[in-house]
């Protein structure tokens, strides 16, 4: 009861935020959160009309290394003389440059996001050189990552192909395709862009309103979602296992996050993971472990006994979900990527209403194993 | 961030030393203890690390999953180093008094369960050897099997109070943490730990398994040199203006992963750089991972120096991460409430002074170009290169 009130009393007290649709279609939140010690400013850049294919599988994530670096290769260079700190990443659903900055320096970081936006024509060498780190990149990735590839490729067969992409593939990519590529892809209609922190919302939405506002469409591409999973299994290989879930508003999804949560509970060194989406995904728990049979944990422990401790353990993944400024950029940039009309609210007052009995369903979710 | 300064409370000779920090916006209390480890020989060390994983699974005054309810689902986190034992405890806020209470029953404790003797030494073998950082220490493992008097014995030498600070950071400003610790002080007892034995089966411990080829700079006492060494660390491995980044990965590609670190050792810190690799074809050489990192050196300009700078103040004043300095066997400290209430048991455990940031920002700045570049030669040209991993 405690809980459930304490958890009531922060959603009253949101923090004041401003969300923005340009004319253009492009997207701007401004959330001010005076407690916090630093300021996230996140580019997040809806790639779901540039899913990966085997044919083209890791384009996005090459381009994200390439734009990484700013137009002249020392973006990283700039930003660390002034303590500030650039990095990127590649989700299945879009990718996205976060910068971490002091209050003071958000014109600086708006304006490194803009260098990030600059198409960049690169050289066939380039390329090679950069499939070649990549090609590093996946061979040194955690068992965590290569699991959780394994399980999406089960669950959703090519449209969920790991976003880290295949060496081979990228080494033959054409320079001029992919420029042509993000300049497709960084259409307005794709991007949000989301300042998180101890900022003034209106001048702030103004710097980025400045930075957006004039970018026009260049393509007709529909953005739409498309990951049709090949069955409605669950799929767990080595020592993972996954529960697929619907979009991040079905209560379902709550309700597996937070048996999730009390799953790698029980095991000290696990992960969890899961990344709302408004398509299809997967809760997933996992250990470096291999010798872990999850299946039986799940199906030994009586989730009653668990559920105390997972309604804990919610409120302390959305209290950092909802408090720290990269969390909380990044939980409404994904989203807001997707569809300016997506808000996380809900995925919250889910995780608030949880009973007893849809953690119970939620649980047994995790309880079938798919072997490849 | 901290936002307010620290304050140490001198301790008398038997007592911990107690660090309160109060923060402006504590959502969780933190509090941090590091034990400053006596001369172990490689025996003790194994037993020590037997120690910590039953101390992991609870003690007689909170069972683990009492201890978890207590700290609001997080569980202790014990590790150790070659010169202290971290224990990080992290809780709700009006939780201090729960948290300080744990820690006395991890510190001082009348019993344990434990689980066999075997199974203890599997889990200490990978605390002492396996951790991503720690692998570069290289230990030897002692390979006899230990008993329950050496863990014992071993747990009464390590957990004595003067040898203990403990920071408090995010507690409610009504309550007055030090107070709470001596009060739970005066029950402290001498020399009466019962380790009781229970079945369970060894983990199964996989090893990280890529090559690492990492460069051990000569081991050093923080002290004149400290400054210009640490910045030079910063400049050569730290970020993607850094030399590693630039030579390892941009002009060789050998590697996706390169980082630095200092390693804590009994007589002060040991900067390790480190570069991880798939292709066996680069590490059929090592010298030239050395050779590539002083050609980057001769490269540098104020532009690097300035950047260096940079990234520290970025480190220590805006939070960015990627500090040099350890927080476990596997990562370097983050800016987490823990991590920086840690920052301070340990730098006072290790300097007996508390860690000013602008003091220590400023200590940096005086190193100029030349010196960091003669500096960071130093470090590269006497390191020894060691190959880990197949």
């Amino acid at each position: 009861m405690i809980l459930a009130a304490t958890f009531l009393l922060a959603l009253q007290a949101e923090p004041p935020r401003l969300r923005t649709q340009l004319p253009n279609r492009a997207t701007i939140l401004v959330e001010r959160l005076p407690a916090a010690d630093y300021v996230s400013v996140q580019l997040w850049v809806n790639s779901a009309s540039f899913s990966d294919r085997f044919s083209t599988h890791g384009y996005r994530h090459l381009l994200e290394h390439f734009q990484a670096k700013g137009f002249d290769n020392r973006l990283d260079y700039r930003l660390e003389s002034k303590g500030m700190l650039l990095d990127a990443e590649t989700t299945r659903d879009a990718i996205k440059f976060g910068i971490r900055c002091q209050p003071s320096q958000v014109r600086l970081a708006i304006q490194a996001i803009g260098d990030v936006l600059r198409p960049r024509l690169v050289s066939k060498t380039d390329i090679e050189i950069e499939s070649d780190i990549i090609r590093e990149e996946l061979a040194l990735r955690a068992a965590s990552s290569q699991l959780s590839a394994d399980a999406w490729l089960k669950a959703f067969g090519e449209s969920g192909l790991d976003p880290y992409g295949n060496p081979d593939v990228l080494s033959k990519a054409d320079p001029t395709d992919l420029q042509n590529t993000w300049v497709e892809m960084t259409s307005p209609e794709n991007l949000a862009l989301v300042v998180a922190g101890n900022v003034e919302i209106d001048p702030t939405t103004e710097l980025v309103k400045n930075l957006l506002g004039a970018r026009k469409a260049v393509s007709s591409v529909t953005v739409k979602a498309d990951r049709r999973g090949l069955n409605d299994t669950m799929a767990k290989r080595g020592s993972v296992i996954a529960s697929k879930v619907g979009s991040f508003r079905e209560p379902g999804t709550a309700a597996r996050i937070a048996a999730g949560l009390a799953i790698a509970n029980l095991v000290p060194g696990t992960y969890f993971q899961y990344g709302p989406s408004n398509v299809p995904g997967l809760v997933l728990v996992g250990s470096d472990e291999k010798s872990i049979n999850w299946v039986d944990i799940v199906v030994r422990e009586n989730p009653d006994n668990h559920f105390s401790v997972a309604k804990k353990l919610v409120d302390r993944w959305v209290e950092i979900q909802t408090t720290d400024p990269a969390k909380v950029a990044a939980l409404r940039g994904r989203l807001l990527a997707q569809s300016p009309s997506l808000r996380p609210e809900t995925l919250l007052e889910n995780l608030r209403t949880l009973t007893v009995e849809q953690f119970r369903d939620a649980w047994k979710s995790f309880n079938v194993e798919v072997r490849s | 961030m901290i936002l307010s300064l620290a304050f140490v409370l001198a301790a008398q000779a038997d007592q911990a030393t107690v660090i309160e920090v109060r923060s402006m916006t504590p959502r969780r209390v933190a509090v941090e203890c590091v034990v400053k480890l006596p001369e172990l020989n490689l025996r003790e060390e194994k037993a020590l690390a037997a120690a910590i994983a039953a101390m992991d699974m609870g003690t007689r005054r909170h069972s683990a999953d009492t201890m978890q309810d207590l700290l609001d689902g997080q569980r202790p986190e014990i590790t150790q180093f070659s010169d202290h034992v971290r224990i990080s405890l992290l809780g709700p806020r009006d939780g201090t008094s729960s948290a300080l209470s744990i820690l006395f029953g991890l510190t001082n404790q009348t019993g344990f369960e434990l689980k066999s003797i075997a199974a203890l030494e599997a889990t200490a073998k990978e605390k002492i050897g396996q951790g991503y950082w720690s692998r570069f220490y290289q230990a030897k493992i002692d390979g006899r099997a230990l008993t329950i008097g050496e863990i014992e014995a071993t747990y009464n030498k390590v957990f004595r109070r003067s040898q203990m600070v403990i920071t408090v950071s995010g507690a409610p400003s009504t309550v007055e943490p030090t107070q709470m610790w001596q009060s739970l002080e005066r029950n402290w007892q001498k020399r009466n730990v019962l380790f009781r034995e229970a079945p369970s089966v060894p983990a199964d411990v996989d090893t990280y398994g890529p090559t690492t080829v990492g460069l051990k700079a000569p081991e050093f006492a923080w002290g004149g040199q400290g400054p210009a060494r640490l910045l030079a660390t910063i400049a050569l491995g730290s970020g993607k203006g850094s030399a590693l980044f630039h030579s390892w990965r941009q002009r060789k590609g050998w590697t996706y992963v390169q980082e630095c670190a200092w390693l804590p050792t009994t007589s002060g810190f040991q900067p390790v750089f480190a570069g991880i690799t798939a292709d066996p074809a680069n590490v059929a050489e090592l010298e030239p991972w050395r050779a590539a990192l002083l050609e980057e050196i001769d490269r540098w300009t104020e532009e690097d120096r300035t950047r260096a700078l940079g990234f520290a103040n970025g480190i220590w004043k805006n939070g960015i991460g990627f500090s040099p300095f350890l927080g476990s066997a596997d990562r370097t400290l983050t800016t987490s409430p823990s991590d920086q209430a840690y920052l301070l048991a340990y730098w006072f455990a290790k300097t007996g002074a508390v860690f000013e940031t602008d003091r220590f920002l400023s200590l940096l700045e005086s190193t100029d170009l030349e010196a960091l570049k003669a500096t960071a030669k130093e470090l590269v040209s006497g390191a020894e290169i060691v190959r880990i991993g197949s």
